[in-house]
């Protein structure tokens, strides 16, 4: 399969650009300028709730949401699903949204990898009613991918009925990759009172997979 | 010796370091080893491993739902994806084309399949000496294998609008199947579609949308690169110049 080389043409307003494409690109990409804001100022048009902000970063990051939830899910209903979730969740949730924390796509990506998480979550809690139905038995160890499965789906379950502030200190660590102190700072608490609930959500988590491996 | 602070193993477990005697500690301790193990398995179970790849641009109903979903009004404009060469020629190969052999992979096909599929910026059939044949009635079902589908880029001047072109391998050549139906039925104006040169001089008049679709025998010996700019323009009856009133716009890549 070649390689895809991706070249990006951006027209002007009134359409009379030009741009050369080097090399043998098998993609070209022509995206309509117009007043697409540069990233800081789209950071802080969605962070204050202006709704071009939405529009401009779905065309900026819909792409790259989707392509990274084709490639984890496979099928296409899934990763649409995924890339609604994303976008819808993004907004709906854009208080949580600091721009002087980071950059608005790697915000995105965090949310793409916790909407994926519950993707697969939700694959596992299906594959567990199918097989019920048909009345196969459940083995305690299938084997090492459905082990993380599992474990993801009772995991995230828990994750769930955990109450805020746990619940978000513990997405910003483990989707958005942010380190205690980070977390700190995004969410204004003090950093004992971080690395307190970190602990103690972590070893409740811990417990729930110990729980459901004990009742098999 | 004391073990270590359970909140430093926690973080440990999610990928932070120790500061140095916590670490050293940690190097020669099983319980706490074990700690941290079961921890960092409740975390590598959650944590979602992104693959690498290219974008993948999502169908339109995406937006459709997220716009549904939160109430905004404003939307993005559509993205214009070209195809060329080895990937328009494998769809080809594998909906059983038409048995082309290696034509679809040779440069010179390469090029002339882009500049194709290009002009789907706009939708083109010949203008004077260029022969043409306007397929007429409504476009069903596209007559061969898909080579090469773009949505239309919109310009600023009317935000909604667009449409779709498709380049289709048929056996008398490539037919480009045109719908730009999102811009809107014309009362007495039509739109006409033009080329216009690299030195901007220069501009042809390509041929003329019956309503919003058509169909169009692409014409060999209309060289895209020399008219790389392409151009749908609203048009009043009786004054065949370019009005000024372009409402799509795209160049061509070299």
């Amino acid at each position: 399969m070649p390689s895809v080389t991706v070249a990006t043409l951006r027209l002007a307003g009134n359409g009379m650009s030009r741009a050369a494409v080097r090399g043998p690109a098998t993609e070209v990409r022509v995206y309509v300028e117009g007043q697409a804001p540069d990233d800081d100022h789209l950071a802080a048009l969605f962070s204050a709730g202006d709704e071009r902000a939405l529009a401009w970063a779905y065309e900026q990051w819909a792409g790259l949401v989707h392509g990274v939830a084709v490639r984890a899910l496979g099928s296409t209903q899934d990763a649409e699903d995924v890339t609604q979730q994303v976008f819808v969740s993004a907004w709906t949730g854009r208080a949580g949204y600091r721009p002087e924390a980071g950059p608005l796509r790697a915000w995105l990506v965090g949310i793409t990898r916790h909407r994926v998480a519950d993707a697969f979550a939700r694959r596992q809690r299906e594959a567990r009613v199918v097989a019920a139905a048909a009345g196969v038995a459940q083995q305690p160890r299938p084997g090492p991918a459905d082990d993380r499965a599992d474990d993801r789906m009772l995991l995230l379950d828990e994750l769930s009925r955990i109450g805020e502030p746990q619940r978000g200190i513990m997405e910003l660590a483990f989707f958005h990759d942010l380190t205690h102190e980070q977390i700190a700072d995004q969410t204004g608490l003090p950093l004992g009172t971080v690395k307190s609930h970190i602990r103690r959500t972590l070893v409740r988590l811990r417990a729930r997979l110990e729980v459901d491996r004990a009742a098999l | 010796m004391q073990h270590c602070d359970p909140e430093v193993l926690s973080l440990v477990a999610l990928g932070e370091p120790a500061g140095p005697p916590d670490a050293a500690h940690l190097a020669g301790c099983p319980q706490c080893q074990a700690d941290v193990a079961e921890l960092a398995a409740v975390v590598s179970a959650v944590k979602v491993d992104l693959p690498d790849g290219p974008p993948v641009a999502p169908p339109s109903r995406v937006w459709t739902q997220i716009a549904a979903q939160t109430g905004v009004q404003a939307q993005p404009r559509p993205l214009l994806v070209l195809r060329q060469g080895g990937q328009g020629g494998q769809r080809g190969r594998d909906r059983g084309g038409r048995g082309r052999g290696r034509g679809w992979s040779t440069p010179l096909r390469n090029r002339a399949v882009l500049a194709v599929a290009a002009s789907a910026l706009l939708i083109g059939a010949g203008v004077g000496s260029l022969a043409t044949r306007l397929i007429t009635g409504t476009p069903a079902a596209p007559a061969g294998p898909v080579v090469a589908q773009v949505q239309l880029a919109a310009f600023p001047v009317a935000p909604a609008a667009g449409g779709t072109a498709t380049v289709v391998q048929a056996s008398d050549g490539e037919h480009l199947v045109v719908d730009v139906s999102r811009l809107g039925t014309l009362q007495g104006e039509y739109y006409e579609v033009w080329l216009i040169d690299t030195s901007v001089k220069h501009m042809v008049a390509v041929g003329i949308l019956r309503g919003t679709q058509g169909q169009f025998v692409v014409p060999t010996g209309l060289d895209l690169r020399q008219f790389p700019v392409v151009d749908i323009s609203v048009q009043e009856p009786g004054n065949p110049a370019h009005s000024g009133h372009s409402v799509l716009r795209g160049t061509l890549p070299a």
